[in-house]
């Protein structure tokens, strides 16, 4: 891998540590309503901007906390070789996707 | 027919669960308000900055709801403050309701964050009450990420002194079999129905439980506090015979109260006051169609003593020029020219819809004109916003155009059922 593309993940991953991180998201609406999250961008620490793929989407759920409806995303990706689980949040009210936190 | 069961739902220290659940399920945060000491008041700067909520461990340092911040803060100085944020408890209450609704189809809504459910003849559906109630409380926990108490029993009373009972997310049931175990050895203070000042009298008359003031003669009581005496008995034996409403009945008065940032000493500044408390009156009336014979004014001054005076209007109104004019008079009545005052209010009762005006000789005023002028104001507020339109005496002025009730981003309906304060519209239809 060029040095380029390893510093580029590690940005990634850093970004990917803190929760609640507002991010990018490019998704696909089925004909039943059902949405599906495929490959978002977030900033990282240092201000550049990291891509995500996701690979595979693991469960997915909605939560009405407080009354505020969301769907919740349990989502796996691949960063530098690493496997990533991680929550993605959609917020109905808003419309804003958030990665809501790593789980590992 | 079955027993009745009547549950009652009371989020337990409901802004600062709410703020609290939000800040930690919905942004992520890892702190947990509910598990410090910690309030939700109002903006410190303005002196109506009131604690509204307090978590457990505020409670253990003796902060008591409604007292200010500044106490508070002497009680204990490490205390968190957190800002309130009601379009989020207004939410938060809707969902809670809807959810209620979900159970039973007999939902009365109480307050923003209490209502009673009535759950007669639900067993082969939910289960025994208790662990129906178990059930539903762990939903609105998990479902909704926020607390609750229940109570059960059977009747409205007594399910809400269960619901008051050990917090929180507990289920407790009072039924008139255990009322002797539980209700009987409160203070009488806890009594709903009983506030400060009756306790105060019941104290003088030897009577310190809930259990001593069922064992009172009913009739010593009435002459001694009035109908409330014969009230309070009643509700001390668990006797409660009030039905659920499930609509909320009509307001009987519209009325409006401003704190004033800095004391009101001079005539001009508080009839501005009143001409801006009028107008918010006036407008909430106008949209809701009433209008009102009797006019009221209230005064509290700097120490806190407070005095009304009312009157009849010639005829029922809704005009905020003739509820202005009739308010400047009785004030000027009421008030010594001197005492600052710190609050005043303005309520208009006897209400009464689409009524005949009596003409006058000795009035010249084109009340019809000044009606066509309040629904295209009305018209234009409603369109553009508030602040869309003034009156030239509120230019520059420390008094904003409509003062009382809610501030603008409050205004969710804390007062009314949160539906219909919501939608303007839902009220003008019949």
């Amino acid at each position: 891998m060029e040095p380029d593309a390893s510093a580029r993940v590690k940005r990634g991953k850093s970004a990917m540590t803190r929760s609640n991180v507002p991010v990018q998201m490019l998704s696909s609406c089925g004909t039943d309503g059902e949405l599906r999250p495929l490959r978002f961008r977030l900033e990282a620490p240092d201000h550049t901007l990291c891509t995500v793929n996701i690979t595979e989407l693991v469960d997915s759920r909605k939560v009405e906390y407080v009354g505020l409806e969301a769907f919740v995303y349990l989502c796996r990706a691949e960063l530098d070789g690493a496997e990533k689980l991680f929550e993605l949040k959609y917020t109905v009210r808003t419309h804003r996707w958030v990665l809501f936190r790593e789980i590992y | 027919m079955a027993e009745k069961i009547i549950f009652h739902i009371d989020v337990n220290s409901a802004f600062l669960s709410w703020t609290a659940a939000y800040r930690v399920r919905v942004m992520g945060e890892r702190f947990d308000l509910r598990t410090v000491p910690s309030v939700i008041a109002g903006d410190r700067e303005s002196r109506h900055s009131i604690i509204l909520a307090k978590s457990g461990p505020a409670k253990k340092y003796g902060i008591r709801t409604g007292e200010p911040l500044g106490m508070a803060r002497d009680k204990c100085p490490n205390l968190v403050v957190a800002e309130p944020d009601y379009t989020l408890y207004t939410t938060a209450s809707r969902s809670l309701m809807e959810l209620l609704r979900s159970v039973s189809p007999a939902v009365e809504q109480f307050s923003i964050d209490e209502a009673w459910v009535d759950m007669t003849g639900t067993g082969s559906l939910y289960g025994p009450p208790v662990l129906a109630a178990e059930r539903l409380k762990n939903r609105i926990r998990d479902e909704l990420g926020f607390t609750v108490n229940i109570g059960i029993s059977c009747n409205k009373l007594l399910a809400k002194m269960a619901g008051d009972f050990e917090k929180p997310d507990k289920v407790h049931t009072l039924f008139p079999w255990e009322l002797s175990r539980k209700l009987w050895p409160l203070p009488a203070g806890e009594l709903f129905f009983v506030g400060r000042a009756t306790e105060e009298k019941l104290r003088r008359m030897g009577i310190c439980t809930i259990g001593q003031l069922a064992g009172t003669d009913p009739v010593f009581l009435k002459q001694k506090l009035g109908k409330q005496g014969e009230t309070i008995w009643q509700f001390a034996n668990g006797r409660d015979t009030g039905e659920l409403q499930t609509v909320q009945p009509a307001n009987k008065g519209y009325g409006n109260s401003y704190t004033t940032p800095c004391d009101v000493t001079t005539r001009a500044f508080a009839c501005q006051v009143l001409l801006s408390l009028c107008e918010t009156v006036g407008m909430r009336m106008r949209r809701d169609d009433w209008a009102g014979r009797c006019l009221t004014v209230h005064i509290r001054s700097n120490l806190f003593e407070e005095s009304s005076r009312q009157r009849q209007l010639p005829a029922a109104t809704n005009g905020t020029d003739e509820l202005y004019r009739a308010a400047c008079a009785l004030f000027d009545e009421l008030w010594d020219g001197a005492t600052p005052l710190r609050q005043l209010g303005v309520q208009v009762t006897k209400l009464s819809r689409g009524e005949a005006r009596q003409c006058s000789f000795f009035d010249p005023t084109d009340y019809e004109r000044l009606g066509r002028l309040d629904a295209a104001v009305d018209a234009i507020r409603d369109k553009f916003g508030e602040d869309a339109l003034l009156r030239a005496t509120f230019l520059k002025s420390r008094v904003a155009s409509m003062e009382g009730g809610l501030g603008k981003d409050r205004r969710t309906g804390v007062t009314k059922p949160v539906e219909e304060a919501l939608s303007p519209l839902a009220r003008i239809a019949p």
